[in-house]
């Protein structure tokens, strides 16, 4: 198993976080890990919005979008 | 995950109705929702000018981008409006975002900009937070009610979503305003020839529901907060409340959207309100001699002159 970081950058905030991931992880236990409830965020890779049981890899830069944000 | 209608690549699993939905089936689904809104509230289209309320943000990207559509079919026209309230930075960007939106839908937007109309900005009113945010939404709800008579529309649309209209129920239940609590349906009809009738049509849509379409259609948005927010609020902490109650029971917010609308007769009943009349300085409907728009402009500026030149003048400009 192929373990290594992935960066994830929280929006509104643009604030970062890498952590370690192996490479069957979903973006489910992803979120596990950020003690993040799945819908109060959506996860984007690039222009791709990914659900609950897509899978991401090391080296990955994902955007966490706030479902609740002040406006 | 597949999209249970076309086996495309899903971008939501709305867990309300089970349905994982790819980016077509997702704006189909809200279009659907939105249709719901104005034929339970019997909202007649037909020959009528829609306000768009655009912020800059997601979930009024996602209304419009809706609304157009929908006149692209049915028998109504659009119009988009921003109000710039001088925010440094978040208006900035905000307006940068309504104007790709704009051009993204191909929808027409006018702007007012409050130191143009008015001579000063939100930022500079030497409010406290709290007292900002209060005036702000004063502020915009007079300006979208000038904005739709100089302009001859007959409804204004708000991109409030299920999320905020039951986290508001919750929060008027705790604190017990009763006023506040019958004022907020998806739908209130015309006051009057002088306040046209105000319609949420995401009344029936998520908040995600909303995130996940504006970035899988990739709608321009501003997606960060305004520096006067606070997440201490009654109502911010209502929706995260919500937000915990929703994913252990999936569609228990629109249930209690529903509800509300079969009882919210009955709240009126128990609220009595002063007789209306016309505001003194502005002519505009109030329950009080001045009314709350005109009493914050003499509090910032020092008079009542602003108001009066803004309604001598089209502040609207096109964009």
């Amino acid at each position: 198993m192929e373990m290594g970081e992935i960066t994830i950058v929280f929006s509104p905030g643009g604030e970062k976080r890498r952590i370690v991931v192996d490479e069957s992880m979903r973006v489910r236990e992803l979120l596990k890990t950020l003690l993040l409830d799945e819908e109060s965020v959506v996860v984007v890779r690039g222009d791709e919005v990914l659900t609950e049981d897509r899978v991401v890899r090391p080296g990955e830069i994902l955007t966490v979008f706030n479902v609740m944000s002040g406006g | 995950m597949k999209c249970k209608y076309c086996n495309g690549k899903a971008v939501i699993y709305v867990r309300r109705t089970r349905t994982p939905l790819c980016p077509s089936h997702l704006e189909e689904y809200l279009i659907k929702n939105v249709v719901k809104v104005f034929k339970h509230y019997r909202i007649d289209l037909s020959n009528k000018k829609i306000l768009i309320a655009l912020s800059g943000g997601k979930d009024s990207s996602t209304m419009a981008s809706l609304m157009k559509k929908l006149s692209e079919v049915e028998d109504f026209e659009v119009v988009g409006l921003y109000i710039d309230l001088g925010i440094p930075k978040y208006s900035d960007y905000s307006l940068k975002a309504v104007e790709k939106l704009s051009r993204s839908l191909d929808l027409e937007v006018r702007t007012i900009n409050l130191r143009e109309a008015l001579g000063f900005n939100i930022s500079d009113t030497g409010f406290k937070r709290r007292t900002i945010c209060s005036a702000c939404g004063i502020i915009k709800r007079y300006l979208m009610n000038y904005a739709a008579l100089v302009d001859g529309c007959q409804i204004i649309a708000t991109g409030h979503t299920l999320d905020d209209i039951t986290a508001y129920i919750l929060k008027s239940y705790i604190t017990q305003d009763l006023k506040s609590l019958v004022k907020l349906g998806v739908y209130n009809p015309p006051l009057n020839k002088l306040i046209p009738g105000k319609v949420k049509p995401l009344g029936y849509v998520s908040e995600k529901e909303s995130l996940v379409y504006v970035l899988s259609s990739n709608y321009p948005f501003y997606h960060e907060e305004c520096p006067y927010v606070s997440h201490e609020t009654i109502e911010f902490q209502a929706k995260r409340f919500l937000n915990m109650v929703e994913a252990k029971h999936p569609g228990i917010k629109l249930y209690m959207l529903r509800e509300y609308e079969k009882n919210r007769q009955l709240y009126e009943k128990l609220v009595e309100y002063p007789p209306l009349r016309r505001c003194k300085i502005c002519g505009m409907p109030s329950q009080r001699e001045v009314c709350s728009f005109c009493s914050i402009v003499k509090r910032i500026t020092g008079s009542y002159d602003s108001v009066l030149k803004m309604w001598e003048n089209n502040f609207l400009r096109i964009i």
